[in-house]
């Protein structure tokens, strides 16, 4: 097997793969994206009431820099790397700019360039230094050596923008919804609808409601009102077209049909045109002005255009915003009604809207797309709304030929760097007219860089939204087949984003662009599919009838039809040249042949989707589906024949017939397979792909290994002196597993490994192995098993918001405690474990003088702190003690920052930010804190199978192996297994057993013997086993450690890959006897981090009670907690009128004798003596409620026997 | 005290085999809990010397304090002399001469364009103890051939590591770093008893199968006197096999065996610290120090006991 590292200069293809979908789509944006949404974005108009001039403003020639420093000498490098970023704690990101053009009307343009703050830029973009640096140099500037980019860096913190699962597009779906009926009187639950995505990615949903009478009333949004017009109407709005013509189209009838008893769609027909009728429109322009004038008011148009204008504007910016053509817009409308009676006739069944294949992906670069737009429309609004106002106020201030009038007004435009900014740091999204999605919180995450594993898992996960997540139906969280291939069905978390955070396999893509040229393509394809037999959408013709003829569709479009028994020839050439267009990527596999393209043909992407519905009563609406638009999932398959790979969508793929490795040759009745899987590798994540010999698991341990992996403590980076990260854990001794799957090579993961080899046994021992506790050997321990460091960062910032100088770093110039002859004691933990010391160097010292060791400075805290009043690197920090001190100039103070929590910290490094300030203000302080296993931490084999550590076992009483004399690592309980058959586990040990005998790697690659590979590894490496002179099986005799005699039954030993999770007892451990309480109250607080208490409740009250532990409960409920004594008066049962009466100060002599001071005496105020007063405990919390009684006028008396 | 009539025995040892680092060597006519007590004993409670203290002045390598100070702890350290020492923790008489400290001091710096190696050769002896040193010590050029010592850490250039270190005389059962073997075990001699009456029954292809089935030779067929010996009980490893056969072969009892409770072959492996003969005896050494223990203060609790009258 091929070696887990990465060799040579360039970064992994593999793991460059895994975030493609970013960062091909931000390259998109900040290429022809931004392009795309300045040039849809409509100028804006205003009338001077004065000139009575019209001025028109607009934006053109978006630029998007590259980042740089701000401050920079000249001559030295200006540009700003990601790695100063993070340490600095500031953002990524570059400069956007914008001309603004300003027009009168009749006269030339002016343009302005107007900067619109800076834009983050994602990592490894096009736009960001590391795009093309190799290994060296990305090493060289501080990087990891393997960085792959596809994230932002918000103020230091890597974030992600979140894939979210929305509708696919331009693709006409049929439903059934409830909500339907509740849109008005008459709708049904049925509806087509088609989501349209202009080139700009801004997005319009269209619904066609079908209507109790037979009617149809077509629904469009216009600023997130919903606004419905009938059918009839709308089809007359496209084009000029007859009724006799629309009765056609819609009726499509076969000709030899006609006439059958069959006429549900003539009816209908007839009814729609009946319904423009009635509303006593014949003509379109009746039709669009009809439109215009009713929407006249929604859509806040200048009053002197015509209402035919506004119809048309209407039609354009909110009716199939895709299309530009209005045949094709009337074309698209008409097969919506098609699909509409079909659905209702029950010719079609309703698609599902949860399942994968009428998905597509929200990606980072379209969401921003959306987001520019959003912002850029609201800027120039906004310029609009100031203009307008002035003109209101004062007429003739307002020049709007002036450029610095409209640099004034353009500069009131907001800072859309700052909102992006926003986005990206918070996740929410505020916009005004909405941009089409449902959430607008959630979209960014951060990129924990706990290990590897949790790292590219951020950039392989899928939201289904955020919506989803609060519905109470199951439905959506379902794993359906249409998601084969594409999402991972182990890797997804459990409990409440269960189903709903999914995560894309390993092999899957997600188109990030269109194709370049989108015109040319589809015309392109448009030749192709002409020579191939298809009939050429014509507007005069009108479409003919399913199932005879199928319907041919491209991005939304109709190209035209074919006869249906020349479909499939037609899907199977697009096949041929789509295989032909990928081998033009990249290079064929050996034996694979793809035919030559000719023509028109080599200018079909290899990304095009095919998805070929045959007809059949009840399936979904028949025709074929093609698809060059962004965002699609798309994942290779191989085709039988010609053993090429072709990239597949996921609609397409719900209607090919793919040979799964182990499916036999078997298939659906009447159809051959055409495709096959590369490998069964290609349902699992990468992550899921990681698990050794999963396929010998119960299949939810599978999901928890997942989990797992993820909260490994291992390698988190490469560059670790480069990572300010606020808390990072590293575990010292990792190594490469002796079991692992073929994913661990392909994906380097032996660059971040995440656990050790440990010699598991199997056995029941101690009685501390019970319920998912383990033993580990204290020998195996202290010679570095697991040992671990947690990295946590301080980032020190001293300025404020207003920039002033007051406080900055300096070390207390007061004298240090030895030189005041006091020494100090050391410190020792909270389990008496002693404390590292820091040694000093006196200027007596023999080291000052001769070797010239600099002396330790004289200051207050010289041991850690040095005279720069930052901590010296290596210095130990006791828990409580200051770790940097600081100076305030103006009360001349000094304050000292104290290290929290109960563990001693030592100084990793120390950062300086700040280039040219004098003051020292800022720095980031990164410091290690030991966590080698203790008690209470927890560990897990990779395959679900965690435990917590129970006891550091004495070497001399771990059980031995009479013949090698191995004694285990880590033992385990045996009913760890047949509840949860983790037998991989099992497995895992023999064959790591056998390949460290043999001195080789294994592969654990789950389902070897489905992908052709004859094993079997029980057998194998039970014969390397044997041969070795180990029992076959796996077991060994042993004798235990503590009587030196043999065990009756063999016990299962071998290595097993073990990880150490990240849930440490040191984190999380809550320990009180007395401690803070709540001032009011004086019942103990809560949180680990207040030194508060864990609340013994009712339940647990309950069970004490239920003991008749009385004297703990009374420990527990009021010694512990509130005790009080009080003084109450027994004569009227008061707690709040007895007082102490007034003693007289005794003299100084008897102060100084205090033993004898007379005990004071209290009186009641209501019963006017003190006789009766006696003294009760009781809880605090009852007096405090008498009080609060007492206010409201409420007297409670005890009756005191 | 009553004592019981136990046979009284005489437990021998015969070596098999002595090197520097191993030694294996039969124990016989004693009793499991004695050889299990000489194991453990041997495993964490003959004392070494092994750093224990470091003290760090200059690291600017890319491993941390804390990363460096563990691993030089698990440096094997010669422990000849351990006996001259005292530990850190058993200093209980105010022995002002007692020794507990060795010394050792350690200044590399890169300074080549090459990756420099920090190896326990580094470590510069106390002058003390020129005697005390890291195992496979060396101080002379290193060439490919010559040990090259146990690898701490990797510098590149300008990278700079100054420490001293202390090594002090300890235990294994405190840390394992005081461990002077890597491994020890004793193995159970088996007793294999054939019953020759019934094997006689099979033919000789039978038996031939039933001496194949152990998948280690322990047994062979005497061509001469057609009967099946044992060659080598050791290498029984009780898997079974032969006794499933005999009982696939329809002649359960063929063979009996069982493990022997008074015979032990003892696998001593050493680190380097001690030779393991030294181990050996020093482990019997300490156990004997250990009975002494006992005897002393049972006796002085006997007398206790009678003072007080009972």
């Amino acid at each position: 097997m091929q070696k887990g590292s990465v060799e040579g200069l360039e970064t992994p293809r593999e793991l460059l793969d895994l975030v493609q979908p970013h960062i091909e789509s931000y390259d998109y944006f900040l290429g022809e994206g931004i392009q795309r949404v300045v040039e849809h974005i409509d100028p804006i108009e205003v009338e001077h009431p004065s000139t009575r001039n019209r001025h028109r403003f607009w934006f053109e020639n978006p630029i998007i820099g590259r980042p740089v420093k701000d401050l920079v000498s000249a001559g030295t490098d200006e540009r700003l790397f990601p790695t100063e970023c993070r340490e600095a704690g500031v953002t990524y990101k570059a400069s956007f700019q914008l001309d603004i053009c300003f027009q009168q009307e009749g006269q030339g343009i002016k343009r302005m360039v107007r900067r619109f703050g800076l834009l983050p830029v994602m990592v490894r973009s096009l736009h960001c230094y590391l795009r093309r640096f190799d290994r060296k140099q990305m090493v060289k500037k501080g990087e990891e050596a393997n960085e792959m980019g596809g994230y932002f860096i918000c103020n230091g913190i890597e974030r992600v923008l979140r894939m979210l699962i929305q509708q696919r597009r331009h693709y006409v779906m049929a439903l059934r919804r409830g909500a339907y009926e509740n849109r008005g009187k008459n709708f049904t639950n049925m509806a087509t609808l088609i989501r349209c995505v202009r080139p700009d990615e801004s997005s319009a949903q269209i619904r066609c409601h079908y209507m109790k009478d037979g009617l149809v009333n077509v629904s469009f949004i216009i600023r997130r009102a919903e606004f419905f017009v009938p059918a009839g109407i709308l089809l007359k709005c496209f084009m000029e077209v007859t009724d006799r013509e629309l009765f056609d189209k819609i009726s499509a009838l076969d000709p030899e049909e006609r006439g059958r008893a069959e006429t549900f769609r003539e009816d209908r027909a007839e009814l729609l045109i009946r319904q423009a009728a009635h509303f006593g429109l014949h003509t379109r322009a009746q039709c669009v002005e009809y439109l215009g004038h009713t929407f006249r008011t929604v859509m806040d148009v200048p009053s002197r255009r015509t209402d035919y204008q506004v119809g048309e504007e209407l039609l354009r910016l909110y009716l199939f915003i895709h299309l530009t053509h209005p045949a094709d817009k009337l074309n698209l409308l008409l097969f919506m009604l098609h699909k509409l009676y079909a659905l209702v006739s029950g010719q079609c069944c309703e698609d599902n809207p949860d399942a994968l294949n009428h998905h597509e992906l929200l990606l980072p670069g379209h969401l921003m797309m959306r987001f520019m737009k959003e912002n850029l429309e609201a800027g120039l609004a906004s310029m609009k709304a100031n203009i307008v106002a002035e003109m209101g106020r004062n007429p003739d201030a307002v020049m709007l030929l002036d450029e610095k009038y409209v640099k004034k007004m353009a500069d009131k435009m907001p800072d859309i760097g700052r909102k992006v900014e926003y986005l990206l740091n918070t996740g929410n999204m505020t916009t005004r007219f909405g941009i089409d999605i449902s959430q607008n919180t959630g979209f960014t995450v951060v990129a924990e860089k706990l290990n590897f594993f949790r790292y590219l898992s951020h950039f392989r996960s899928v939201h289904r939204g955020a919506y989803f997540a609060e519905l109470r139906t199951t439905t959506v969280r379902k794993l359906l087949p249409e998601s084969w291939g594409f999402m991972c069905p182990v890797h997804t978390p459990d409990g409440s984003p269960c189903g709903l955070l999914n995560h894309l396999t390993a092999a899957c893509k997600v188109a990030g662009t269109g194709p370049e040229s989108p015109e040319d393509t589809d015309a392109a394809i448009a030749m192709v599919l002409a020579g191939l037999g298809m009939t050429p959408a014509v507007p005069a013709l009108s479409m003919p009838p399913i199932p005879l003829y199928c319907v041919i569709m491209l991005d939304g479009r109709i190209l035209g039809h074919v006869r249906s028994d020349r479909a499939s020839h037609i899907v199977a050439r697009l096949r041929g040249i789509k295989a032909a267009a990928l081998a033009r990527l990249q290079p064929l596999p050996a034996g694979a042949k793809v035919t030559t393209l000719q023509g028109p043909e080599r200018f079909i992407p290899a990304g095009l989707e095919v998805a070929h519905l045959p007809y059949e009563r009840g399936s979904p609406y028949p025709g074929i589906y093609l698809f060059t638009a962004a965002a699609r999932f798309q994942r290779p398959v191989r085709q039988v024949i010609s053993r090429a790979p072709e990239l597949i969508g996921s609609l397409e793929q719900a209607h090919m017939s793919i040979r799964c490795p182990d499916g036999g040759a078997g298939g659906s009745r009447g159809q051959r397979f055409t495709h096959e899987e590369f490998g069964t590798g290609a349902m699992l994540s990468v992550v899921a792909g990681l698990t050794p010999y999963s396929d010998y698991n119960q299949s939810p341990r599978n999901m928890y290994q997942c989990q797992m992996g993820k909260q490994t403590m291992g390698t988190p980076a490469q560059a670790m002196a480069h990572r300010p990260d606020g808390k990072m854990y590293r575990i010292h001794t990792p190594q490469t597993p002796l079991a692992r799957t073929h994913r661990y090579d392909a994906y380097k993961m032996d660059e971040y490994p995440n656990g050790t080899n440990a010699i598991v046994a199997v056995l029941s021992y101690t009685g501390y192995d019970m319920e998912d506790a383990m033993i580990l050997c204290k020998s195996a321990v202290d010679r570095g098993f697991a040992h671990g460091t947690l990295y946590k960062t301080d980032l020190v910032d001293l300025r404020t918001d207003k920039g002033d100088k007051e406080q900055v770093f300096a070390p207390d110039s007061r004298k240090p405690r030895f030189m005041r002859g006091r020494e100090q004691e050391p410190q020792k933990g909270a389990f008496g474990e002693e404390y590292p010391q820091n040694i000093q160097t006196p200027p007596t010292s023999q080291s000052v003088s001769s070797r010239r060791v600099r002396a330790s400075p004289s200051h207050q805290d010289a041991d850690r702190i040095d005279i720069d009043g930052l901590p010296h690197i290596g210095a130990a920090i006791w828990p409580g003690q200051s770790y940097y001190s600081t100076l305030d100039r103006i009360t001349k103070t000094h304050k000292g920052g104290k290290l929290k929590g109960e563990e001693v910290a030592v100084i990793d490094q120390v950062t300086v930010i700040g280039a040219k300030e004098r003051d020292l203000q800022k720095a980031a302080i990164k410091m290690r804190i030991s966590r080698n296993p203790v008690i209470g931490d927890k560990f897990s084999s990779r395959h679900g199978q965690k435990g917590v550590l129970s006891q550091h076992w004495p070497d001399a009483d771990m059980p031995f192996c009479p013949r090698t004399g191995i004694r285990p690592d880590l033992i385990i309980n045996p009913h760890a297994f047949p509840s949860r058959m983790t037998i991989g586990m099992l497995v895992e040990s023999l064959v790591s057993k056998a390949g460290a005998l043999q001195g080789k790697f294994v592969d654990a690659s789950p389902f070897q013997r489905s992908d052709g590979i004859e094993t079997d590894p029980i057998k194998d490496f039970g014969d390397a086993l044997e041969e070795a002179g180990f029992a076959r099986h796996g077991g060994e005799t042993m004798v235990s450690g503590i009587t030196g005699e043999e065990f009756a039954a063999d016990i299962f030993v071998g290595p097993v890959y073990y990880q150490r999770l990240r849930h440490m007892v040191s984190d999380k451990f809550q320990v009180r006897s007395t401690g803070p309480v709540n001032k009011l109250t004086r019942q103990p607080v809560k949180g680990r981090k207040l030194g508060g208490g864990i609340r013994f409740g009712e339940m647990e009250r309950d069970a004490l009670l239920a003991h008749g532990a009385a004297y703990l409960l009374h420990d527990r409920l009021h010694t512990c907690s509130d005790y009080d004594v009080a003084d109450c008066c027994a004569n009227c049962g008061s707690i709040l009128s007895p007082t102490q009466r007034p003693v007289p100060l005794p003299s100084f002599a008897a102060r100084l004798n205090l033993g004898s001071t007379p005990a004071s005496k209290a009186t009641c105020r209501i019963c006017g003596e003190g006789a009766r007063i006696e003294r009760i405990a009781l809880p605090y919390v009852f007096r405090y409620l008498l009080a609060e009684l007492a206010v409201m006028n409420i007297k409670l008396s005890l009756t005191m026997q | 005290m009553s004592s019981r009539a136990a046979p009284k025995r005489t437990p021998q040892v015969s070596v098999r085999k002595i090197e520097p680092d191993f030694c294996e060597f039969v124990l016989s006519d004693t009793d499991p809990s004695v050889a299990n007590a000489l194991r453990r004993v041997m495993l964490s409670e003959v004392p070494t010397l092994a750093i224990d203290l470091v003290e760090i002045e200059v690291n600017t390598t890319v491993l941390n304090d804390e990363f460096i100070a563990h691993r030089l702890g698990l440096i094997p350290l010669v422990s000849q002399r351990v006996w001259d020492f005292t530990g850190a923790y058993d200093t209980n008489d105010d022995d002002e001469n007692a020794l507990m400290d060795i010394v050792f001091q350690m200044d590399v710096k890169c300074t080549g364009d090459d990756t420099l190696d920090v190896t326990s050769n580094d470590l510069q002896l106390d002058p003390s103890f020129p005697d005390i040193h890291p195992v496979a010590y060396s101080t002379g050029p290193q060439d490919a051939q010559a040990e090259k010592g146990v690898l701490l850490v990797k510098l590149r250039k300008g990278q700079h590591l100054k420490l001293k270190a202390i090594a002090r005389k300890g235990i294994g059962k405190d840390h394992a770093k005081w461990q002077p073997v890597a491994t020890v075990a004793f193995q159970y001699m088996p007793d294999i008893r054939i019953n020759h009456a019934l094997m006689d029954t099979l033919s000789e292809e039978q038996k031939l199968q039933w001496i194949q089935s152990s998948p280690n030779p322990v047994f062979r067929l005497n061509p001469v006197t057609a009967q099946v010996e044992v060659v080598d009980a050791e290498a029984y490893r009780y898997d079974g096999e032969v006794i499933a056969k005999a009982k696939a072969l329809g002649k359960e009892g063929l063979v009996n065996i069982t493990p022997r409770q008074d015979m032990f072959i003892f696998r001593v492996e050493g680190t380097g610290a001690m030779a393991t003969q030294q181990i050996v005896v020093a482990a019997i050494d300490v156990l004997l120090r250990k009975l002494d223990t006992l005897q002393q203060s049972l006796a002085s609790a006997d007398a206790a006991m009678d003072m007080d009258g009972l």
